[in-house]
């Protein structure tokens, strides 16, 4: 018994997406025999075009929080940073500024809050959970300041395009938004896995001393999954504001709860040197399903936190599961 | 052998002397039925059969030494005592009973007490606290700090250390610690004391100290089973010792009736001719100049030069400096003064890719702490050092990568099933081979190793000896940091001794003796300016 | 088998099973007569989305919704973010969309951002209501609710009328939600008629009562003449009361609450709270869900068909009002279990 767990454990690490995606396909059976009614609501095109466009922006910053993490970091601000880049960029939209400055200037912030993490978090030694809770507040706050709690509004229309969708075929819609996840998601994958810059982020995570002694530039490593995670954000904030024709300061709340489940589920380790940006992405497609799929089967919503909560904790155990601590779990109820 | 266990140092000679006597203590030993019998013991992981079939006995009051290879069994064994793994098969007797611990906790309660190789103490309580946690003499939950206090001081009066119970055990040293840890151990009056490589960190004295402790426990009737790979302590110390390899046992012997090269010929299964490879006469020209070096509160003054073809050996006590020296030439630490000079011209090194690229290599003491990636690959924790060299266009190239890694593998004999495999699954000798080898990827000129075989197994460290004159032969300077003086007296072609943070002495190999690094080390001589 | 061949192999597997069940399951072409209406009426769902579901605030609109629905012997479902993103208010709207919902009621979070889903569902055939916040621009067919700029104005007269004219007051409220700003908005316009009263300051009360205790009491603490607290959201009230009972000042500073929360009631009977200003959200949801199943049942008949019509024939506003709770009333209001 022991053996089967042991081995059943290691499997789980070793081929962590091909689980995730076994469990996909188990969750997708699952909705489509409870539905309700007669009629196929959940295994459609349709639905799953909704699926992908709900989960488009929080991949983006999957992205950004998987590299922050295997480099052995933290990144609460993300949500922040989302309201950011989209009231910048949006505010410049509408005092007429062309709507490719506006986006640059908005990346350029979530770049500035990701600088500012980096360089408190690697030069004056904070740790990273407080530093990024920190700027959290800080860069939330900065946004309830710049609009005053009202929504900016009067978005250039060639801006809301963008939102919408390109029609390939007479019934197959591919959303901008979408386009630019999958993009996003696949060259991320590949070049973690080939660019040697990139995958500096493991050494760091895994022993951030031998890292050193090996001539790893190390602050510089983090300074830029930090970085690359306000920009990504400040990203997904200008394509949320091009989708809802408005960038308010609520935009991203809760984010990084969402994204940092995703990439833990994903197999990644919150103490560094482990992870990929595809166990990432399929992380959130799960979650993003599952959501989707509570959804339609009407689910009570007090209910839904509940079940994502447990989600999250069979996913971070799974791997860990060996038979003491089946015997412990056995024995405990026991008592 | 009862000559060297005369100088190994009991207090008062006839009496201690006839009753320790090998004669009498085996007569002592068999006449009682032994205390811990275990018979077919049997432990496997997924890929290794760490235990196979193994059968020992130990009786009361006895030292038992168990000896063998990095790999061999020794610690599964421990922990499968201690508590920690699970056995296979097999069955364990303790006083005639069959045990099978399945908590370190249920062990304790047994009477097997484990004292570790990590020292696992709270730093910021004191000496009572640790020693008593969780079993603190108490009135209605709140716990009696004088009765405590009297407990512990009752408990360590016969170790005779200098230990107050209310010293906070961050203030103590290593040795010190372990004394505590020892004291813990005993005060669960266990049946047998189980310790593991108990020496790595400790100065000559103290070790004195502690075997005087262990044999004054085995006296009172507490069996020793004792843990190590260090051959001259089991000669020293052990009644009885047993020879592990590969997870069997090969051999029990009574510890006057056999030798030291027999010991080792069984460990590793063949003739070690040579442990330290020939030294070579001939030095070639100036490699590494250090001058005037120094770093606040460190070392002061630091001198010497590095030619190439010549092993040279940084000799002193912990704590004299001499991985300060290294890291700081290395560029991982800042320097308050002096210079360094590479193949004659000054270098500027300020970081350690500075220096790598410099042509210098750094393999740090601690392998744990500051060299393996333990989640990566051999491959990876390979290449880690030179990474540009495999990569075009910033893209790494796999094909350069896994041909890079299959020729080391093969070239340094590390056992690996694949250069995949994840680094923390091998041996400490190969993983410190891997790391050998990822810094001569870096083709340096200049190798610093610290401790370059602490925790290996001798069959590893013979080759790692054999790899680094092979590496001066080829021109390349290598500076040796260890603190066992046998490896700097029989690796090194000249050695350099420090004494807090001073250059005390230096040495060729010729006139080099144990005796005449130790008095440099401690101050008794001094090099005259 | 490396890793890369199983997971391509596991990705072909999801989609060929996409793709396969995407086809099945058609919409049954005729029904027998006999069990077509209750399968009908179970697959007839209608969907609240509102804002900060947690807020106890919605136990009426939920009350209302819920009976409305087993009346009419429908599916009634609650949903909405925790927080106020309008985002995952549009992600719930597409869902709805896609699952083929008959009707919706929104509560939009900010009125701009659902204008392009609540259009989309209303082309794809939704009937679409706003309740409590309205999103003017959008094509939605009705709002339903008080307006919160409305509300607001009327907590601010009460609060006028209640201090005499002249005074400080603070307001609590959660800044950056834009139902409430609106309401503190109202409150400015109608204060500001009344130039002697002057607003001090605006405490977070954070959508929790003991957060808006601490606010009020700080409040007091820095304006020790205050004389009344105008509230424009749930927890405000109670916490605004808590304050001035420790402080011992009841009646001596006013408070104007809002909804019909049991804290609240509880402090309007005691007088530490003087009025409480409460939505119909019951009757919101009540109305709208009556309003969504009479439009898909084609009982209003301005028109033979109205959608071949193109005209709705609900009306585009209906203005729900405010009652307000006072020591004398506040009996009915209690909930009964």
């Amino acid at each position: 018994m022991s053996q089967t767990t042991q081995r059943l454990s290691q499997f789980v690490q070793a081929y962590r997406e091909v689980v995730i995606l076994l469990v996909l396909g188990v969750a997708c059976a699952g909705f489509y025999f409870a539905q309700p009614g007669d009629i196929n609501r959940f295994l459609t095109i349709d639905n799953w075009r909704v699926i992908a466009v709900n989960i488009s922006t929080d991949a983006l910053m999957v992205v950004g929080m998987t590299l922050v993490i295997i480099a052995g970091g933290f990144d609460l601000s993300i949500g922040s940073t989302v309201a950011l880049g989209g009231i910048i960029a949006c505010k410049l939209m509408v005092g007429g500024v062309p709507i490719l400055l506006a986006v640059v200037a908005g990346l350029l912030a979530g770049a500035l809050v990701g600088a500012v993490n980096g360089f408190i978090i690697t030069k004056v030694g904070v740790n990273p959970l407080i530093t990024t809770l920190g700027t959290m507040i800080i860069v939330r706050g900065l946004c309830l300041v710049a609009v005053q709690a009202n929504p900016v509004t009067g978005l250039p229309p060639s801006f809301a395009k963008l939102g919408e969708t390109m029609h390939l075929t007479a019934s197959f819609d591919l959303p901008y938004s979408v386009l630019l996840m999958v993009m996003t998601v696949m060259a991320a994958d590949v070049l973690l896995r080939h660019a040697r810059f990139l995958r500096q982020v493991y050494y760091v995570g895994g022993n951030e001393e031998a890292a050193r002694f090996s001539g790893i530039n190390v602050d510089r490593v983090r300074s830029f999954t930090y970085i690359l995670t306000g920009v990504l954000a400040a990203l997904a904030g200008i394509v949320n504001a091009s989708r809802l024709i408005s960038a308010s300061a609520n935009a991203g709340e809760r984010a990084e709860l969402r994204v940092i489940s995703a990439v833990v589920i994903g197999g990644a380790s919150l103490a560094g040197g482990t992870g990929t940006i595809l166990g990432a992405f399929l992380g959130l497609l799960l979650v993003g399903v599952i959501e989707n799929g509570m959804e339609i089967l009407r689910v009570n919503i007090y209910m839904k936190n509940v079940v994502m909560g447990t989600i999250l904790i069979l996913a971070v155990t799974i791997d860990r599961i060996d038979w003491p601590m089946l015997k412990r779990i056995g024995r405990w109820f026991k008592k | 052998m009862d000559q060297e266990r005369n100088d190994a140092g009991s207090a008062t000679p006839s009496e201690e002397e006839e009753s320790n006597s090998p004669a009498s203590l085996a007569t002592r030993h068999s006449s009682l039925a032994p205390v811990l019998q275990i018979t077919g013991l049997s432990k496997s992981f997924p890929g290794v059969q760490a235990l196979d079939d193994i059968s020992l006995t130990v009786g009361r009051g006895e030292i038992h030494a168990l000896i063998g290879e990095n790999g061999a069994g020794k610690s599964t064994l421990m922990k499968v005592l201690a508590g920690i793994h699970a056995k296979d098969a097999g069955t364990i007797l303790l006083d005639g009973q069959p045990i099978s611990p399945a908590t370190p906790a249920e062990a304790l309660r047994l009477g097997l007490s484990t004292v570790h190789q990590e020292i696992s103490l709270a730093p910021n309580l004191t000496v009572a606290e640790n020693i008593f946690v969780r079993r603190e003499p108490t009135r209605f939950h709140l716990i009696r700090w004088r009765e405590l206090e009297r407990r512990t001081r009752e408990l360590l009066a016969p170790f005779g250390v200098p230990l107050s119970p209310n010293a906070p055990v961050r203030t103590l040293s290593l040795a010190l610690r372990q004394i505590v840890e020892i004291a813990r151990a005993v005060s669960f009056e266990p049946k047998i004391l189980i310790l593991d490589e108990p020496t790595s960190s400790l100065e000559a004295h103290e070790v004195e100290r502690l075997f005087k402790l262990l044999r004054e426990l085995a006296t009172r009737g507490i069996s020793i089973l004792y843990v190590t790979h260090k051959l001259k302590e089991v000669f020293a110390l052990a009644d009885t010792v047993t020879v592990l390899r590969d997870g069997k046992r090969v051999a029990t012997q009574a510890v006057s009736a056999t030798t030291m090269d027999e010991v080792v010929r069984l460990m590793v299964g063949r003739e070690l001719t040579q442990m330290y490879p020939p030294k070579s006469a001939k030095r070639g020209q100036e490699l590494l100049r250090v001058e005037g070096l120094q770093l606040e509160g460190c070392f002061h003054d630091i001198s010497f030069t590095l030619y190439a073809g010549e092993i040279l050996g940084l000799a002193g006590l912990v704590g004299a400096g001499r991985s300060e020296i290294a890291q700081t030439i290395f560029g991982y630490r800042p320097k308050d003064a002096g210079g360094v000079w590479l193949d004659g011209q000054e270098a500027t090194i300020e970081s350690p890719a500075d220096a790598i690229r410099q042509g210098m290599a750094y393999l740090p003491e601690d392998r744990k702490a500051s060299g393996l990636f333990p989640q990566m690959s051999v491959l990876d924790n390979l290449v880690a050092a030179s990474l540009p060299q495999y990569s075009r266009g910033g893209l790494l190239s796999q094909r350069a990568l896994t041909s890079v890694a299959t020729q080391r593998v093969e070239q340094f004999h590390i056992r690996t099933p694949s250069a995949r495999q994840r680094i923390a699954l091998l041996s400490g000798g190969n993983q410190q081979k891997v790391l050998l080898a990822r810094w001569l990827e870096t083709r340096p000129r200049v190798l610093i190793v610290d401790e370059p075989t602490r925790g290996i197994d001798i069959g590893a460290k013979a080759e790692i000896h054999a790899l680094l004159r092979r590496l001066c032969d080829d021109g390349i300077g290598v500076l040796v940091i260890s603190s066992e003086l046998p490896e700097i007296l029989g690796l090194c072609d000249r050695i350099l001794v420090l004494h807090e943070g001073r250059l005390a002495g230096e040495l060729f190999a010729n006139d080099a003796s144990e005796e005449a690094v130790m008095r440099f080390a401690t101050g008794q001589e001094a090099l005259s300016e | 088998m490396s890793k890369a061949l199983n997971l391509l192999l596991g990705l072909a597997t999801l989609v060929l099973a996409i793709l396969y069940f995407s086809s099945r399951k058609q919409p049954e072409a005729t029904a027998t007569s006999g069990a077509a209406p209750s399968k009908a009426a179970a697959d007839e769902e209608y969907v609240l989305i509102a804002v900060s579901v947690g807020n106890a605030y919605w136990i009426d609109a939920r009350d209302g919704f819920n009976d409305a629905a087993r009346n009419l012997g429908v599916q009634a479902t609650f949903t909405g973010p925790q927080g106020s993103d309008v985002k995952q208010q549009v992600d719930l709207i597409e869902t709805a969309i896609t699952r083929g919902v008959k009707g919706l009621i929104v509560v939009p979070a900010e009125p701009e951002a659902v204008i392009p889903s609540i259009n989309r569902a209303i082309a794809a055939g939704i009937p679409v209501i706003t309740q409590d916040t309205d999103s003017p621009k959008s094509r939605r067919y009705t709002f339903i609710g008080t307006g919160n700029f409305e509300a607001g104005r009327l907590g601010g007269e009460l609060l006028a009328k209640e201090i005499g004219g002249q005074g400080e007051v603070a307001l609590l409220m959660i800044p950056g939600q834009w139902n409430l700003e609106e309401r503190r908005r109202g409150y400015e316009a109608a204060l500001g008629k009344h130039p002697e009263i002057k607003i001090v300051a605006v405490g977070n009360d954070q959508a929790e009562e003991s957060q808006a205790a601490a606010q009020a009491k700080s409040i007091l603490q820095a304006h020790p003449n205050l004389a009344g607290f105008g509230c424009v959201d749930a927890s405000g009230g109670a916490g605004a009361a808590v304050a001035v009972r420790d402080a011992g000042k009841k009646g001596k500073i006013k408070i104007i609450a809002m909804d019909r929360n049991e804290a609240t009631l509880d402090f309007v009977q005691q007088g530490f709270i003087q009025a409480s200003l409460a939505q119909r959200s019951y009757t919101m949801s009540y109305l709208g869900l009556r309003m969504l199943h009479d439009l898909n049942h084609g009982r209003i008949k301005m028109v033979a068909d109205w959608r071949a019509a193109k005209t709705c024939p609900l009306p585009a506003l209906v203005d729900t009002g405010a009652v307000v709770i006072t020591p004398e009333n506040v009996q009915a209001f209690r909930h009964v279990k």
